[in-house]
């Protein structure tokens, strides 16, 4: 699951010719890894493979993450805005040791990976089916909103979306506060490791920006927000992903469902279309308008028995089921994803 | 949806570390006795307690959607906390009950069309809706069909680039971010393609808001912070005090000022300014965007508003068709758009901002809209 691992080790370990017992050092490991390693592939958990794109796309989140708090800590804070579109190509000077101490195995910080992953994927089949240029139309219209709330809340996630997509190590700004706290102090201490010695400017870096972070500045926390404060009257058009794009639509359907942001990305973007059927029906869609939807996000990928499924039993589903079901799929993944740390409030 | 036992505004609380309520507004305090809680006590409404704790713990800014119970109501609340002398600062807001109903009909491709309460924005999308649907053209026809397959080299260049599958050649790194970066121009310049077959469409029309010229170039300013930040440009913009109205679309203007911008921060030197001012000129609101770049010859300042006129330029991420496309949107807006030279000569402070061997020439675009009566 670590070609990286493996590459790094090749090109650094065959410099010398004396560190041979050194390296056999480092992969003697590799027999009893193996073991579970091909157990996770030979009979995984979900439903769903990895795909390489999938690992990849983690992979390279995490690198954003890891190279942007390492780029904060370096002095990137005092409203300083970093350099040139870091792609993770730069050194990132913790990730050995974080990689291989399981600090980036946190099921939290994984999800988050995930469900920006599924966030990418779900962009580029909306954008596929937009008819013109003008992408998110509502949150554009809701900049000038006579609620202030609202247009802050739109002009606050317009921006992080510009952030984010200029400069992606600035992903680490949407991470959830606690889970951004223990990113930050685990890689202030793995700095500590690998340089030898403690970094006061790091520690002081790393207090200052943790003091000053805003929640609310986060893209998604911001399209929540969005949707919160619009009046429920005024609430069609969040429905309609081509319209109010896909943060806001998100939004839309966490508000009504009660389930957090990421776990409805995810759910979209999963491998059925049966969850996202169901979150439909919550957001009470009407027949047409939840197929229109599901075609969106599904298209090719739906089976005439889906279809058959959806058509026999959209309009049939029971309140009560619905709600019964999501209660379950909540605590469920509060379980899964908690850590030392997680403040028991997640955001809606 | 608010009711009237709701609060219309915000209620704030104060917690200490230990969880005990230390005072709290009435709509909070009745919250938090409806759960039992008493004076003094530790803070029952387990939601609001959580988030209290958990900024005690962390010690930062949190901003969530909460639903807490009252009586026999559950209501929705948007909860923001701070820390302030080692107390955790709660301010409640966007009260509503969690019972009040959808509208029985999400229609999202509702033949007939909504009418949310907010009536310009309804006309708005309804009059961009219809855009799209009778627009039996290139964005419509070609647009995804391109867009598609250039989203999937742009993270397949980077994926490369990032040396995600093992290590390559510096140099085969860096044609792969070429080829991410030919295809990001190649996605912008459909996007313009887009925008021109709108405004070039028979019947092209711009909504008729009454628009704060000087929040709006905050806006803009604001979303290109970032990039400008990467070159070293700092962007001055009029202060909240100046308030210059006209009539204009929000959407098109914002649209404009970026084009504007992006412009400037494109074609100045590093540790230069970017100047945005607004003022009343002959009867029409005027914004004025003044660059320290080299400047626009006399000869060329009418060329660079024609379709693909590049000025013999390339490479630098342009299409050629972002001066024309804003022209052609301020003027059917009843405005216009021109450029001159910046007025920089007077004003010895800019010259800080610049690296002594920098010469201060620079542009000055001023774009013009017709003020309310």
């Amino acid at each position: 699951m670590s070609p990286l691992r493996r590459d790094d080790d090749l090109e650094t370990q065959f410099s010398t010719t004396d560190e041979l017992l050194n390296l056999a050092g480092q992969f003697f490991r590799d027999a009893q890894a193996q073991c579970s390693d091909v157990a996770a592939m030979a009979f995984p958990l979900g439903h769903r493979l990895p795909s390489d794109e999938m690992v990849a796309a983690v992979v390279t989140k995490l690198r954003f993450i890891v190279g942007g708090i390492e780029h904060m800590l370096d002095g990137a804070v005092s409203g300083q805005m970093p350099g040139p579109r870091d792609d993770g190509g730069d050194e990132i000077k913790s990730w050995k040791l974080l990689s291989g101490s399981g600090f980036l195995q946190e099921p939290a910080l994984i999800d988050f990976a995930l469900a920006r992953f599924a966030e990418d994927r779900l962009a580029i089949k909306l954008t596929a089916s937009l008819e013109t240029s003008a992408a998110e139309q509502l949150p554009n219209i809701l900049l000038s909103s006579g609620n202030p709330e609202v247009a802050d809340a739109a002009q606050a996630m317009l921006a992080s979306a510009s952030l984010v997509r200029r400069a992606p190590r600035l992903l680490y700004r949407e991470l959830s506060p606690e889970l951004l706290q223990l990113m930050v102090w685990r890689i202030v201490a793995a700095l500590q490791i690998v340089s030898g010695q403690q970094n006061p400017e790091h520690i002081g870096n790393a207090k200052q920006f943790l003091a000053g972070h805003d929640e609310s500045q986060a893209g998604r926390v911001a399209a929540r927000k969005l949707v919160h404060f619009l009046p429920i009257d005024a609430r069609y058009d969040t429905f309609n992903p081509e319209k109010a794009g896909l943060a806001v639509f998100i939004a839309a359907v966490s508000a009504q469902t009660g389930l957090e942001y990421d776990h409805v990305v995810r759910l979209i973007d999963g491998h059925s279309s049966a969850p996202l059927t169901i979150l439909l029906r919550r957001c009470v869609l009407e027949r047409d308008a939840a197929m229109a939807v599901l075609c969106l996000f599904k298209g090719f990928d739906l089976t005439p028995y889906e279809v058959t499924l959806f058509n026999d039993h959209y309009a049939q589903l029971d309140e009560d089921d619905i709600t019964a079901a999501f209660s379950k799929w909540a605590s469920e993944r509060l379980i899964s994803l908690n850590f030392p740390g997680a403040a028991s409030a997640f955001a809606g | 949806m608010n009711n009237a036992a709701h609060p219309a505004g915000s209620a704030a609380a104060h917690v200490a570390a230990d969880g005990r309520l230390i005072s709290a507004d009435d709509a909070i305090m009745r919250l938090h006795q409806s759960a039992g809680g008493t004076d003094g006590g530790i803070f029952a409404v387990p939601a609001l307690a959580a988030m209290a704790a958990a900024t005690h713990k962390i010690r930062m800014r949190l901003a969530r959607a909460v639903c807490v119970a009252r009586d026999d109501e559950n209501i929705n609340l948007w909860v923001e906390t701070r820390l302030c002398d080692d107390i955790a600062i709660l301010t409640a807001s966007g009260w509503q009950s969690a019972e009040a109903p959808l509208p029985k009909s999400v229609m999202v491709h509702a033949a007939e069309p909504a009418t949310p309460p907010q009536a310009e924005a309804a006309t708005l999308l309804e009059h961009q809706a219809q855009d799209t649907t009778t627009e039996a053209s290139f964005i419509r026809q070609l647009g995804p069909s391109l867009r598609q397959p250039l989203g999937r080299i742009v993270a397949n260049a980077e994926t490369i680039g990032s040396k995600l599958h093992g290590p390559i050649r510096d140099s085969y790194a860096l044609y792969a971010k070429d080829i991410a970066d030919a295809a990001r121009h190649l996605m912008a310049l459909v996007d313009d393609l887009g925008d021109l077959e709108a405004i070039e469409r028979p019947g092209f029309y711009t909504a008729k808001d009454t628009i704060d010229l000087s929040d709006l170039v905050r806006r803009a300013a604001g979303l290109l912070s970032l990039k400008a930040a990467d070159h070293n440009i700092t962007i001055e913009t009029p202060n909240d005090t100046q308030v210059i109205a006209a009539i204009a679309e929000f959407r098109r203007v914002l649209q404009i000022l970026i084009n504007l911008l992006t412009n400037a921060i494109r074609y100045s030197p590093a540790g230069t300014k970017v100047t945005a001012d607004i003022c009343v000129v002959a009867g029409q609101a005027a914004i004025s965007i003044s660059d320290q770049g080299p400047g626009i010859d006399p000869s060329d300042r009418e060329k660079i508003f024609e379709k693909f006129e590049r000025l013999g330029r390339s490479g630098d991420g342009g299409s050629g068709l972002g001066l024309y496309i804003s022209r052609r949107l301020a003027r059917a807006m009843g405005g216009d758009l021109t450029v001159s030279d910046a007025e920089w000569n007077k004003a010895a402070e800019t010259v800080n901002h610049a690296p002594q061997d920098i010469k201060l020439g620079g542009a000055k675009f001023t774009l013009t809209l017709p003020i309310p009566d």
